[in-house]
């Protein structure tokens, strides 16, 4: 880079003096610059510039003054060197007489700040094109997400359909079977006589084709049911249907001994409905709920907003947890879609699900630990001649689905029954599942002027509880909804992180956690 | 009582008289296996014939056990019967069958698993078993045989077809 560069010029411009040191700077000696204009050296782009500072110096010779300037200066082997220079008036006797200029050499740096100058302006390319590719994805984004989320239920919805066709074909299959059998092993006999060592084949056979025949003809049936409320085509058959006619025959029916429980009054009571499929309900219920324990209770009770409940009991149940988990798991999950991934136990249940709906009721279903289990259908009692308005009315409500009060996210059978015990008790609606999934349409459903509270089990095993306590936060925000979590100590500083609105500690007694629940709700 | 003793007692069963009076009993799980072993007990003392092959049928649904293990019977196979996975498992190590049709969806123990469970072992790995089954979508099969079913059949049983699997795997 070298050191300063002397110069002097004579007022016309021309060089009068030059210092050796530009030699090393551009190649020519000092001597050869002498008597020539400067202008000759200087770019010509520059020098308009350059001749504008030097007539500003002649013109006011009184001021001492030193003008700074940069431009660019030919090397003797053409290129541009870019000089950095200022200049002094030399006067004699206050007479201008020349120009002492001191330059320096910019060139390393100038070439260094082009470089920079040239990444900054690749880099500005860069961001440029990252934010138009940002803005084009930001644009996608949502259609991408829509496209996908489709595909997904789509999905879905293809695996569903096929793990029903599968259970639907395995079950078709096992009494055609029988049938089959059965009806070649008669025709073996007739056609071959009687082996010598077999039983004489004949009426007991001939029952079990018939059993197996109603067993086809029940599942056909039921498929056929199902096909018309997933077409919206559930034809009803209302009638005025005396409830103690339509029980009485369940005993025998059911081949197993039960008890009606009613009051005197109850024996006349009378609901408008479709007999066949609330008798068809009833006893799919109570088959189920045999092969759990016996006897069986067949209870009949009216409850205020003219609604009559029919419920079948099972009382003084001391299951163990394992079964009370899996009847809470069938309960829970044989009113959904998806319950035909399980298998075929929970056709008959969602079947029945959409019968009591079609008739402007509902079914809710109660697990009490070592008391009892309760399947009630509750169905509203309407006069006949308001019937149908009133059961479009109920029919309507019944599918805009009620956001529950209390909703509770967890399989715990304890905890469940002692918040079920506290719903009662404070006349609010209780909902759980296991399946958080089913949450978020009643959150959606709801209207903003009442709170729910949504107790979430953050560490049950059924699903992923940090995640559903991130999703009800986010639902939070926009909803009436307040995400209480049941959290050991340790835990509870993440789940007030993720949005929890209260920690509820699953250690504490039951009163404890009542009077926390309490206390939250007055809030 | 355990499948395992019940079938150590009847062990003793030699006549018709001593089924009828072991039927008797009043435990229901044990009826179930008694009547089960009957047919099993009562083909073997009618017959007489100890050369027959001997058929382990695993099939829970009573009607269709009741059906099959008749046809078979009638075309000279001695047939006994288990009604669960872990049963036929049991029945397998104690009387070394022939042949094994073991149905898939079973209680207790299901028909994939306890196959398994007898190609594992060494003293039941070589009796044949096929997979006698109401599953019968893409898949089932390969299923079945991954398991280590030697062969597959599907439930309506056409009889002819299952004859012909039965005597090629006992050939």
């Amino acid at each position: 880079m070298g050191g300063y560069i002397l110069t002097i010029l004579n007022p016309d411009g021309s060089i009068r003096y030059e210092s050796p040191s530009i030699l090393k700077l551009t190649g020519m000696d000092s001597e050869s610059y002498v008597g020539k204009s400067s202008m000759e050296f200087i770019h010509e782009e520059d020098r308009p510039r350059i001749i504008k500072l030097l007539d500003q110096m002649y013109r006011t010779p009184q001021r001492f003054r030193a003008e700074n300037a940069v431009y660019r200066w030919r090397h003797k082997q053409g290129h541009w060197l870019h000089l950095s220079s200022a200049g002094f008036l030399i006067r004699d006797k206050g007479t201008p007489t020349g120009i002492l200029i001191v330059s320096h050499d910019l060139t390393p740096y100038v070439g260094k700040i082009q470089d920079m100058e040239e990444q900054k302006r690749l880099l500005q390319q860069d961001v440029d094109r990252l934010q138009g590719e940002l803005k084009r994805v930001s644009k996608a984004r949502p259609r991408r997400e829509d496209e996908l989320g489709s595909a997904r239920t789509t999905a879905q919805l293809n695996r569903l359909q096929r793990n029903r066709i599968k259970l639907f074909d395995h079950d078709l299959r096992t009494p055609l079977h029988t049938i089959q059998g059965y009806v070649e092993l008669l025709l073996e006999e007739h056609e071959e006589g009687p082996k010598k060592d077999d039983a004489r084949l004949g009426t007991q056979e001939l029952l079990r084709v018939r059993q197996a025949t109603q067993q086809l003809h029940n599942l056909i049936e039921r498929l056929v049911e199902l096909a018309r409320y997933e077409e919206e085509d559930m034809d009803l058959h209302l009638e005025q249907v005396k409830l103690a006619e339509l029980c009485h025959d369940f005993e025998e029916e059911l081949g197993s001994p039960m008890e009606i429980q009613w009051g005197e009054r109850m024996q006349d009571i009378e609901v408008y409905t479709d007999r066949e499929k609330l008798h068809a309900t009833l006893l799919d219920q109570a088959h189920y709920l045999i092969e759990q324990g016996s006897p069986l209770r067949l209870g009949i009770r009216q409850t205020r907003n003219s609604v009559t409940q029919i419920y079948w009991s099972i009382p003084n149940t001391t299951f163990e947890d394992q079964t009370l988990e899996h009847l809470s798991k069938v309960f829970s999950e044989s009113f959904t879609l998806d319950a035909f991934a399980w298998g075929r136990d929970y056709l008959p249940h969602y079947l029945g699900k959409q019968r009591i709906k079609a008739l402007g009721g509902d079914i809710c279903i109660r697990v009490r630990a070592t008391k009892d289990i309760c399947w009630s259908n509750n169905l509203s009692t309407y006069e006949p001649e308001t019937y149908p308005k009133a059961h479009e009315d109920a029919s309507q409500q019944s599918t805009q689905q009620h956001t529950p009060d209390i909703i509770f996210i967890g399989s715990d059978p304890i905890h469940r029954e002692m918040l079920l015990t506290w719903a009662e008790s404070k006349k609010l609606s209780f909902h759980n599942t296991i399946q958080p999934q089913e949450v978020f349409p009643l959150i959606q459903n709801k209207d903003n002027e009442s709170t729910s509270l949504i107790l979430l089990d953050v560490l049950d095993t059924h699903f992923d509880g940090w995640q559903t306590l991130i999703n009800l936060s986010e639902a939070a925000i926009h909803h009436n909804i307040s995400p209480i979590v049941y959290a050991a100590l340790d835990d509870q500083v993440l789940a007030h992180e993720l949005g929890a609105h209260h920690c509820i500690n699953k250690m504490h007694s039951m009163e404890e956690i009542q009077a926390q629940l309490e206390s939250l709700f007055k809030k | 009582m355990s499948s395992q003793k019940v079938f150590k007692r009847l062990q003793h069963v030699k006549s018709c008289d001593d089924i009828s009076c072991v039927e008797s009993h009043a435990d229901p799980h044990l009826d179930i296996i008694l009547k089960n072993h009957t047919a099993n007990i009562q083909y073997n003392i009618e017959s007489g014939d100890n050369s027959m092959r001997k058929i382990l049928l695993v099939e829970d649904n009573e009607m269709n056990r009741d059906m099959l293990a008749r046809r078979l019977a009638r075309r000279e196979y001695e047939v006994i019967v288990a009604v669960d996975g872990q049963a036929g498992l049991d029945m397998a190590r104690e009387h070394k069958p022939d042949l094994i049709l073991m149905d898939l969806s079973l209680p207790v123990m299901d028909g994939w698993t306890a196959t398994g469970k007898l190609k594992a072992d060494e003293t039941t790995r070589d009796i044949p078993v096929i997979a006698l089954t109401a599953h019968a979508m893409t898949g089932d099969r390969e299923k079945a045989l991954e398991a280590g079913c030697d062969e597959f059949d599907t439930k309506p049983v056409e009889l002819k077809r299952l004859l012909g699997k039965i005597e090629d795997l006992l050939a």
